[in-house]
């Protein structure tokens, strides 16, 4: 018993700091509760509804191209998509039924719809977005596929041009968004090119980003974005893409948006920006002289047309034939497929910057060559009989029975090959090509926005280095009259022929005219860029000019059939022997593969020239048949548009056909 | 001689009274933790706390057998109840089931259960049996209690091997309890000891507060919702960030039964378990915790002075270490949702939800009575 008693007296001591523990921890457990509920309960409570923070990127609207005369070429048009969460949805069968009551569905879409809403609920994938309708556009007229605007007081769409009026679907659901729980619009950018076709090489495409641009770009890119692929638009991407902008907001604990700026830091330290709208570039081209060169074009199955300004470098068109429709199928009146042209005539490849075998028109080249090298002058006189016999080879010139005793001029007016091979045998082949490259930039990029390919000018070292087959004299021949191994691309003989008429200033060719912040308004149009001036004598160009001249205004000349009169412009025929074989193309394909490259190299007008027109005809036949009529179609719609400015000229037009040239000095 | 009877008589009646204002207690603080969690089980749409119930009644009738059972037949089964939970432990390391990377639970019969919920009684009645057989006259000394020392470390070290490292902690504040409680040299740290276990994460929280926060808010501000419902499934480390909010949204007198905003959204991922005190607070507020914490400080209280009233000192030992059990676990608990500790994962006596924790909850309570409820016998 007293050791019982003992027992207890032992651990009263124990006891009492016991529960004196107990209550200090309670006690120090209490203190922070206070702190938390009273002292800070308002911070915290704030805190509690804030859920999370949220940046919605605000995509920048791409910069819209024009041509120089303001048409829109490409632009944003904004597309919206009807989305849905399968899980907020409240009533399938009823949403489904109202969309198809607004002719947003039709039966089957509309039966479709509710199946995959069903499905999307049972799984996992019921809090995903679905996408309910594709497209909705509204803002291109179905009928031409024209701007409309929106029309509030009848609530329609009106078309700027028809004036048509359709029913926009986007503002009949946002009327009714509260009857479709779970659904709503978004929208997104497409890009839109009114002009389709005509401007598809230059202009470009655009297409969704890929993971690698994504990586690449450092964080600049994200996924459903639109990326330049070709022509201007990927030359200029950077400027026409714009820089995005950031919406920040604070969702609440129970999904409702929060205005930083009424919650405690670090929330009230966020900052929203707006998008920076892509920049806005003008092109040199011209709408009208793109149509001019694509109608022209049109009775043939392949080929290309450059316009070039002789003075200013400034491409007014670059059409390569057949184009295709970069328009994406979402904007397209008629959902079906576009007819695409053959693949054989690869309708994506832009041939105005595609190297081909020039025929004759290089013979401005070996001309000025020999008249600069003092191998000929006004007085030369060679007799062509219709064939030349060069060590055993047979030249033949392409009238058979020859051209008789002829001059340079009459030379180059009609064409003749024998003349030129005789000059060539004393030139050489490296002479040859140092005034194709080193003058004329024949072999060099030109220097253009857009990608380019460059031509080939053959050299004896050229030769060396291609192992194939070796080097023969007789390869000067075939030059000098753009045979052989030498290629050329359309865009690089304009600025050539453009180099030997705006008195020796080679330039480079420019597809942007001005790139203007819209804020900021036009900048002034760039001055002209010169690669190099060439010392080309007023002689020289005197003697040139005056065959190309003839080759079109006289009944000798190659392409008098062609000819404009009143206001004539010159140029040079060519023929190019090409024949190729290519994969998949049909018995027909393969005989016109086997035809000639048909072109012409001109100026317009003769005397004051303003616009080089290249028209090159892939396997189209003779170029005064088939190119000169091409390029007399371009310089037409070139004349009729400017028709004021040619008004005394018409009249007062002087058949002596030389130039008013006074060379620049560098 | 009526001196003693009367004291005894006396000590007798207040024993009694002390049993009696336990089980109010006990009984209070079960109908509020199910109405809490009831609360929190309609936030997620579940019903688990119908389930909850079923373990109460299973704990309720457990601790009376424990409560009415004579503690010897206990002392002699003490080491198999040791030695068969170190085992269990080992076992638990060998074939637990694994969830969330800790393998703590074992499967026996078809029925999962957590050895370590067990380990802690057993290892009450394996400190007892040592103080009450290994009978010291002086104060033990270090050298002396390194024997009950090892007793605590074993299990211990194995619960961390598992790893929850809530439960290593609670198992050791118990064994130093029990020990520092049987007046060794050490007895004037008692005080001292649990003040360090209290400011220690407390200096440490303080200090590390600012980089913490500002990590928190970083890894936060950086997350982005593609997901239409707005709510990106929330990072594990949000976990304590979100419960004070809980905790302090409810303010004085609390949000109210069902208007917890966080508790409604589902913000707290171990909303019914460990976190159960946040829901509590956000709709009870601080007046709610106070009564809460007052029924506790009146259960240990009233649990200590029916210990004392045992008539041997392996009575006494193994009521205070079942005192001990709950005490900490509630502590700990409380100041992890708090923000005091960092999370380590114990859930709160009689507040959360689970079978093996409230059984063992219960059955310490069960244990802590059965020293008053015996006095009289011999
Ligand atoms: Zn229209
Ligand atoms: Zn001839």
């Amino acid at each position: 018993m007293t050791s019982l008693s003992g027992d207890r007296i032992e651990y009263r001591t124990q006891v009492r700091w016991s529960l004196i523990l107990v209550v200090a921890v309670l006690l120090v457990l209490t203190g922070r509760l206070f702190m938390l509920q009273v002292v800070q309960g308002e911070r915290l409570e704030t805190l509690a509804r804030v859920s999370h923070v949220v940046r919605e990127r605000i995509p920048a609207s791409r910069g819209t191209i024009r041509d120089r005369n303001g048409e829109t070429l490409a632009t944003d048009i904004e597309v919206s998509d009807l989305m849905v969460v399968p899980r907020y949805v409240q009533d399938v069968r009823g949403e489904v039924a109202l969309l198809r009551d607004l002719a947003v569905l039709d039966a089957s879409q509309a039966e479709d719809l509710a199946r995959r809403i069903e499905e999307a609920r049972a799984g996992p994938q019921g809090f995903q977005w679905l996408l309910a309708r594709p497209n909705l556009t509204g803002s291109l007229c179905p009928h031409d596929q024209e701007r409309m605007t929106f029309d509030s007081s009848r609530g329609m769409l009106v078309c700027t041009v028809c004036g048509r009026e359709f029913q926009d679907q986007r503002a009949v659901i946002q009327s009714r968004l509260h009857e479709l729980p779970g659904f709503s619009l978004q929208t997104r950018a497409v890009r839109h090119y009114p002009a389709r076709d005509l401007t598809a090489h230059a202009v470009g495409i655009v297409n969704e980003v890929g993971p690698g641009d994504i990586r690449r770009s450092e964080g600049r890119l994200k996924p459903g974005e639109l990326i330049g692929r070709s022509g201007i638009e990927k030359a200029l991407d950077d400027g026409l893409r714009g820089v995005p902008g950031e919406n920040v907001f604070v969702r609440g604990a129970g999904g409702e948006r929060l205005d930083p700026k009424g919650l405690p830091p670090p929330f009230n330290e966020l900052e929203s920006f707006a998008p920076r709208r892509g920049q806005d570039v003008t092109l040199s081209l011209d709408l009208t002289l793109q149509k001019a060169a694509r109608d022209a074009l049109s009775r043939h199955r392949s080929g290309a047309v450059v316009v070039m300004d002789v003075d200013t470098g400034e491409v007014l068109a670059l059409y390569s034939h057949p184009s295709f429709d970069p328009e994406p199928a979402v904007l397209r009146a008629d959902s079906s497929p576009t007819t695409r042209a053959d693949a054989v005539l690869s309708p994506l490849l832009n041939k105005a910057v595609t190297p081909y075998p020039p025929g004759s028109v290089f013979k401005m080249v070996t001309a000025v060559a020999a008249l600069m090298e003092g191998r000929a002058d006004a007085r030369t006189r060679i007799e062509c009989r219709g064939v030349l016999d060069y060590k055993r080879h047979l030249f033949r010139c392409h009238k058979r029975s020859g051209h008789g005793e002829i001059g340079i001029v009459e030379a180059i007016a009609a064409s003749c090959d024998v003349f030129f091979y005789t000059l060539a045998d004393t030139l050489g082949l490296d002479t040859l090509a140092h005034y194709a490259r080193d003058y004329f930039g024949i072999g060099e990029f030109t220097g253009i926005e857009v990608p380019e390919r460059r031509g080939v000018v053959p050299t004896v070292r050229w030769y060396g280095r291609q192992g194939r087959p070796a080097y023969q004299p007789g390869f000067a021949l075939n030059a000098s009259v753009g045979q052989g191994d030498v290629r050329v691309t359309p865009l690089a003989l304009a600025r050539a022929y453009a180099a030997l008429v705006n008195g020796g200033r080679l330039l480079r060719p420019r597809l942007v005219r001005a790139r203007a912040a819209p804020a900021t308004g036009s900048q002034p149009v760039a001055a002209p860029e010169v690669t190099r001036f060439l010392d080309i004598p007023p002689s020289v160009v005197r003697l040139v000019t005056a065959g190309l001249h003839d080759a079109v205004n006289t009944e000798d000349g190659t392409a008098y059939p062609a000819r404009i009169e009143g206001l004539p412009f010159a140029g040079k025929t060519g023929t190019a022997q090409a024949p190729e074989t290519r994969p998949g193309a049909d018995e027909r394909l393969q005989t016109w593969l086997k035809e000639d490259h048909a072109w012409f190299v001109g100026y317009a007008p003769s005397r004051r020239p303003r616009v080089v027109v290249v028209a090159f005809v892939e396997h189209g036949g003779f170029g005064g048949q088939v190119a000169a009529p091409v390029a007399r179609q371009v310089i037409e719609a070139y004349y009729a548009e400017h028709a004021d400015e040619f008004a005394d000229l018409w009249e007062d037009f002087d058949r002596e056909p030389i130039l008013d040239i006074v060379p620049e000095a560098p | 001689m009526s001196h003693s009877l009367l004291g005894h008589s006396a000590s007798t009646h207040r024993a009694g009274g002390s049993v009696f204002v336990a089980l109010v207690a006990l009984l209070v603080l079960l109908v509020v933790g199910l109405m809490n969690l009831r609360n929190a089980a309609l936030y997620a749409s579940e019903s688990f706390h119908q389930t909850q119930v079923l373990w109460v009644v299973i704990g309720l009738v457990l601790a009376a057998t424990v409560a009415l059972m004579d503690l010897r037949m206990f002392e002699r089964l003490t080491p198999v109840f040791y030695w068969g939970g170190v085992i269990l432990l080992l076992a638990v390391l060998l074939v637990g089931r694994e969830v969330n990377n800790a393998r703590r639970w074992i499967a026996v019969g078809g029925i999962a259960f957590q050895p370590s919920e067990f380990i802690k009684p057993a290892l009450v009645l394996m400190l007892a049996r040592f103080f009450h057989s290994e009978r010291s006259p002086e104060r033990y000394t270090l050298r002396t209690l390194l024997r009950p020392m090892g007793l605590v470390a074993l299990p211990a070290g194995l619960i961390l091997v598992e790893p929850d490292l809530g439960t290593t902690l609670v198992v050791m504040a118990v064994g130093f309890s029990v020990m520092f409680f049987e007046g060794v040299r050490l007895r004037s740290f008692l005080i001292l000891v649990g003040t360090i276990l209290l400011l220690l994460p407390i200096a440490w929280r303080l200090d590390l507060i600012q980089p913490y926060q500002k990590e928190r808010v970083r890894v936060w501000l950086a997350m982005k919702t593609p997901q239409p419902e707005g709510r990106k499934k929330l990072d594990k480390g949000m976990q304590p960030e979100q419960a004070l909010w809980a905790v302090g949204s409810g303010r004085i007198t609390g949000k109210g039964g069902l208007q917890g905003v966080q508790s409604r959204l589902k913000v707290l991922p171990e909303m019914h378990t460990d976190f159960i005190l946040a829901t509590f607070a956000e709709e009870r507020g601080f007046v709610g915790c106070v009564f809460l914490f007052l029924l506790y400080g009146v259960l240990f209280a009233a649990l200590l002075t029916v210990a004392v009233r045992a008539r041997e000192r392996f009575g006494v030992l193994v009521s205070v270490g079942a005192v001990a059990i709950v005490f900490w676990q509630m502590v700990f608990n409380a100041g992890m949702v708090l923000g005091l500790f960092p999370v380590v994962g114990l859930t709160m006596p009689f507040l959360s939800y689970g079978g093996s924790a409230t059984i063992s909850s219960l059955f310490a309570v069960g244990l802590a009575l059965n020293a008053g409820l015996h006095r009289g016998q011999v």
